[in-house]
């Protein structure tokens, strides 16, 4: 996939034998992130279903997001459960505004398997 | 008596959006000049880019900019966007109703469990974000404008 550089965001793909990994860098502040992400992810999830992998996020190296982008990730989260891809978010649990986020995200936890947050 | 202010901005600046990340990372820096605290900075940046966004997003379209204010002192911070109303409105209903619902410790989970269950629109997400990061919210009208106003302790 290639990357995807949106205002301040940056979004750089790689893939492993078992994931196609989304590395987020910069922040995300634009005013309807959906509309930017949501084709993106897409096509994420299109490479990951058909190849077999699980679509991992990583947000360490992100400095910031406002609260439309965590709306954008709801919907993704939504999107892989439909296609059956399992869905990976990492973040730093160092970062108080990255720990607070992402623990709320785990009330989409369905207890499936198809739905991980990872902190580093 | 108030204590005294360690950091004090008031600014109006038109409703761009561009503009809140602007002075997002101007509050930063002018509190971090101000040898405020990292995790106050944060908290304080945080609560005033969400304020913002809301006032832009939701403000009367007619009007060309909002007020912002925030004052940091010794042991609280208080960040107020104020957006104008329309003549002899009230706080809107929708804004009451969401602070109305993050008044329970999980209600940030609640609502991102709300939005992935209706696919409704996302309003309120900013604000219950801000009240599990310990802010305390409310609003206020004053003439014709909206006050939203977030106040958060420096000790939690």
């Amino acid at each position: 996939m290639e990357a995807l550089q949106a205002g301040d965001l940056t979004i750089t793909s790689e893939r492993d034998d078992a994931a196609l990994v989304l590395a987020w860098n910069g922040k995300s502040v634009e005013r309807e992130p959906g509309k930017i992400l949501a084709p993106y992810f897409g096509e994420a999830l299109e490479e990951a279903a058909r190849d077999k992998l699980s679509l991992e996020l990583r947000f360490a190296a992100l400095e910031h997001f406002n609260s439309s982008t965590i709306t954008a990730l709801i919907a993704l989260v939504q999107r892989a459960r439909a296609a059956s891809v399992k869905l990976v978010f990492v973040y730093d649990k160092a970062l108080r505004w990255q720990k607070l986020a992402f623990e709320a995200l785990r009330a989409l936890d369905k207890k499936d398997g198809l739905l991980e947050l990872r902190s580093v | 008596m108030r204590a005294t202010a360690v950091l004090d901005l008031d600014i109006s600046v038109a409703r761009q959006w561009s503009n809140v990340e602007l002075l997002r990372g101007a509050v930063q820096t002018c509190a971090l000049a101000a040898e405020v605290d990292a995790e106050t900075v944060r908290r304080v940046a945080l609560a005033f880019a969400e304020l913002c966004e809301n006032g832009i997003k939701y403000g009367s379209a007619g009007e060309s900019h909002i007020r912002v204010h925030v004052s940091i002192e010794p042991a609280a911070a208080h960040i107020r966007v104020e957006s104008p109303l329309a003549a002899g409105e009230g706080v809107p209903l929708p804004l009451v109703r969401a602070l109305e619902d993050i008044e329970h410790a999980e209600a940030f989970a609640a609502k991102v469990e709300a939005i992935a269950g209706t696919d409704s629109p996302a309003g309120g997400l900013g604000l219950a974000r801000l009240a599990h990061e310990g802010c305390r919210l409310r609003a206020e009208v004053h003439g014709d404008w909206l006050a939203v106003i977030a106040e958060l302790s420096r000790s939690t």
